[in-house]
């Protein structure tokens, strides 16, 4: 699944360390995530939307698939 | 290994590390007393169960350190199980079948399925690769 994670992230000048902190996951959850190599869960996915202060779909792309 | 994987290291490195300690003595003392003690059955089977207690403990904070680890690293952890634990069975399978074929008669099913362990860090490693 796409993301705008890394450019969100990017507008915040947040480093991935500083995201996961926030987050409360590991870096490397991050950079899986921002990479789309890895789909977050449904509430990992609402927590990176109240931290960025956007609905969900304005932070991923589902795609096709969706 | 990153910043939340060391955190949690941190927090149960000590413990798991104690484990093993203690899981090794148990593993150590229990065979030097059944190989060099003259022991009753009953004390026998007793002395070569203690390093079980090892085991449970180290199985426990295990499942502790997975608990707290997040749902990406968790994923990765099954995926690195995933691959280690039918590897050491194959593993067992190939052991078995050489000895059927006369060799490797001194290999055990026992001395086999601690090589999962073995296997699970490059397991981790390749299951870490993926994500990259």
């Amino acid at each position: 699944m796409k993301s705008r994670l890394r450019v969100l992230r990017a507008e915040r000048e947040w480093s991935q360390a500083e995201l996961a902190e926030r987050l409360g996951v590991s870096r490397q959850s991050v950079n899986a995530i921002e990479t789309g190599r890895y789909d977050p869960s449904l509430p990992l996915a609402f927590r990176l939307a109240r931290l960025f202060d956007l609905p969900i779909e304005a932070i991923f792309d589902p795609g096709e698939s969706g | 290994m990153d910043d939340s994987s060391i955190s949690v290291t941190r927090r149960y490195g000590g413990y798991v590390l104690a484990g093993a300690v203690l899981l090794m003595g148990a593993l150590f003392g229990a065979n030097w007393l059944l190989d060099t003690r003259d022991l009753s059955p009953n004390l026998r089977i007793a002395v070569a169960l203690v390093p079980v207690l090892g085991f449970a403990i180290l199985i426990g904070l295990e499942v502790q350190i997975v608990r707290h680890l997040d749902e990406f690293q968790q994923r990765v952890q099954l995926e690195a199980l995933a691959m280690a634990f039918p590897a050491a069975a194959l593993l067992g399978y190939v052991v078995e079948s050489l000895q059927k074929a006369g060799v490797a008669q001194e290999w055990t099913v026992g001395r086999v399925w601690p090589l999962m362990f073995l296997l699970y860090v490059p397991a981790y490693f390749l299951a870490r690769w993926r994500y990259r």
